[in-house]
């Protein structure tokens, strides 16, 4: 019998059955190994991405907040108060205590300072003269202060000249004696914090909300002055004590912006807040205690 | 004619192919670039904890330093030196007329698992 490719030889190259079938066997297991390691990296990689987000946020809350507290009575009377137009007593902070949601406080306190160049002996009159208007608008509250006693006036008009038309008050406001040249003239800001919807915001006389850090679950503050009990932590102040306030403790909590269905945790409790139901998200929480330097 | 050896491919014979021993030297390579990228992930996670250990240990010594300040200046240098919070250690020292008459300098060291970061600062009498 002749072979049938003498002379004319065909190439009989390519694959078998088995050959490709175990090619595939093992390709699959490759494939496999790789896409469970790219699920795996990638899972973790959005974790790690969150945690690291959430670390951040914290910090920069922490940070927003307690520089601003440190600010609190910046210009006041030496007790950190000053007599409002309506002849009422204000304190450089107002806090709002919950033990069933996040805290929330407002801080008062005096920036773009100017001076009286004249003396001033009550409230009723129509102008301050002072040294520099800069930073003074109409409608602006402004601060007179010599240190020990502080007064607040509403401006009614645009500065003029060196004059800073204000609202008369009903009845004298001010100390005994007024206000000497050189005392401190400043424009008071109101700057308030609260958590909504895990977002902290700041608002700033009374304006609208903004959103300063977002997934910051909880805000808790706690306070401490030099009147008895010294050294107790409180968590909702009576407003006397205010006057002696000199510490402020700050709890706050930030979660991941996403939940991890592999990861069970709970909110801790912070304070007087009680803790929360078991969820899938990672918390950290920083304490830390700012000397309120104006009280 | 049919016996003729061929003069390359002494290994492959007449076969095209890898063997089974390039097969596991690739897997083997495969395998070291895998773990290499896994490595990247546990280096991720232990940075992400230690930086928020750092965070929580330099909070600490903030904490301890704005105390200090709370305090009347003759008092900055009554004891304790030293607290414990969780697996943190927070110590403190207080160099007294340093840099001048009148101020103290004041380092809070806070350690943990074997690391530690330092705050340092200097109170004055009088200012706070």
């Amino acid at each position: 019998m002749v072979p049938f490719n003498k002379g004319t030889p065909l190439k009989q190259t390519g694959f078998t059955l088995v050959e490709l079938l175990v090619a595939i066997a093992t390709g699959a297991l490759l494939v496999s190994a790789i896409y469970s390691l790219f699920i795996m990296q990638n899972h973790s990689y959005a974790n790690q991405n969150n945690v690291a987000d959430m670390q951040q946020n914290v910090r920069i809350a922490m940070s927003v907040l307690s520089s601003d507290l440190r600010m609190a009575g910046y210009g006041f009377s030496i007790n950190g108060t000053y007599i409002s137009p309506t002849n009422t007593t204000v304190y450089a902070v107002t806090p709002t205590n919950s033990s069933i949601a996040p805290d929330s406080i407002t801080i008062r306190y005096g920036v773009n300072g100017t001076t009286l160049s004249a003396a001033i002996t009550n409230s009723t009159g129509a102008a301050l003269q002072v040294t520099g208007t800069s930073g003074f608008v109409s409608g602006d509250f402004v601060i007179i202060s010599d240190g020990q006693n502080a007064a607040c006036l509403q401006l009614n008009g645009a500065p003029a000249g060196n004059m800073l038309p204000y609202a008369a008050t009903a009845v004298n406001i001010f100390p005994s004696g007024g206000f000497a040249a050189g005392s401190n003239v400043y424009v008071l800001r109101q700057v308030s914090y609260q958590v909504s919807n895990n977002i902290l915001q700041s608002r700033t006389d009374n304006g609208a909300w903004q959103n300063v850090v977002n997934y910051v679950e909880d805000l808790q503050l706690a306070y401490r002055g030099t009147s008895t009990p010294v050294g107790t932590w409180v968590d909702n102040p009576i407003p006397v004590n205010q006057t002696t306030l000199n510490n402020i403790q700050l709890n706050i909590m930030s979660r991941t912006g996403m939940a991890d269905s592999k990861f069970t945790g709970q909110r801790p409790a912070l304070r007087d807040h009680s803790a929360g139901l078991s969820d899938n998200f990672r918390r950290r929480v920083l304490t830390s205690t700012v000397r309120t330097r104006n009280l | 004619m049919k016996n003729k050896p061929k003069k390359a491919c002494v290994f492959r014979k007449n076969k095209a192919g890898f063997t089974l021993v390039e097969i596991l030297v690739a897997i083997t390579l495969i395998l070291f670039g895998l773990l290499g990228a896994a490595q990247l992930q546990v280096m991720t996670i232990f940075t992400n904890s230690t930086s928020s250990q750092r965070t929580t240990a330099i909070t600490l010594a903030q904490d301890r330093l704005e105390e200090l300040r709370t305090r009347p200046f003759a008092q900055i240098g009554t004891p304790p030196f030293s607290d414990t919070s969780g697996l943190y250690t927070r110590t403190w020292t207080i160099q007294n007329n340093t840099p001048a008459a009148g101020m103290a300098q004041v380092t809070v060291t806070v350690t943990w698992k074997g690391k530690q970061v330092q705050a340092q600062s200097i109170i004055a009498n009088g200012l706070s």
